[in-house]
């Protein structure tokens, strides 16, 4: 039966479905593809840089790091700014993971909760850790 | 004689801090992402 795509409704919730990719070998889903396709972004983008500005690639994470930088040392009260790339890391995997879910597509691992809630149990259990050790 | 009451939801708002949060950024990606799907849907 023919339907005319502009009948066609779309679901707009199937794009949050973890389905499991028939590749490599089979235990590969949709989110960690993704997972592994952020950690290969991030690092490509910070081994090729290079400290005299030359490429917009360059000025763009220049210009984050500093933003990093200044909201890191508005709100974390330490002398030596230790935790900064703690911060910068998680900043740069929620703004990848963002940008790569606006390709079509695609698929965005900050909108399935497993993620979101192990980032922020990892902290919270760091971040504990962390005080009960320095402050015994 | 208030303390043990500022103890338990000082407690109890740092723990929820944690979900507070992370059901946030994922409602946001989710709400967010469904809209622009919509919006593409109408095109």
């Amino acid at each position: 039966m023919f339907i005319p795509i502009f009948l066609v409704v779309l679901d707009p919730l199937e794009q949050f479905d973890v389905l499991a990719l028939p590749l490599i070998g089979g235990g590969l889903t949709n989110l960690s593809l993704l997972l592994a396709i952020n950690v290969v972004i991030m690092l490509a983008w910070f081994s090729s840089y290079s400290a005299q500005v030359t490429n917009n690639y360059d000025f763009v994470l220049r210009s984050l790091y500093m933003l990093v930088r200044s909201m890191v040392r508005e709100n974390l009260y330490v002398r030596k700014q230790q935790y900064f790339t703690v911060l910068f890391y998680l900043f740069f995997t929620l703004l990848i993971a963002n940008l790569v879910g606006m390709v079509p597509y695609s698929f965005t691992i900050t909108s399935s909760f497993v993620v979101t809630f192990f980032i922020a149990m990892t902290h919270f259990v760091a971040i504990n850790h962390l005080a009960v050790v320095k402050h015994q | 004689m208030i303390a043990p009451f500022l103890i338990f939801i000082e407690a109890v708002s740092y723990i929820a801090r944690v979900f507070s949060l992370s059901i946030r950024l994922f409602a946001n990606m989710l709400s967010g992402h469904a809209l622009l799907k919509i919006l593409i849907g109408f095109s």
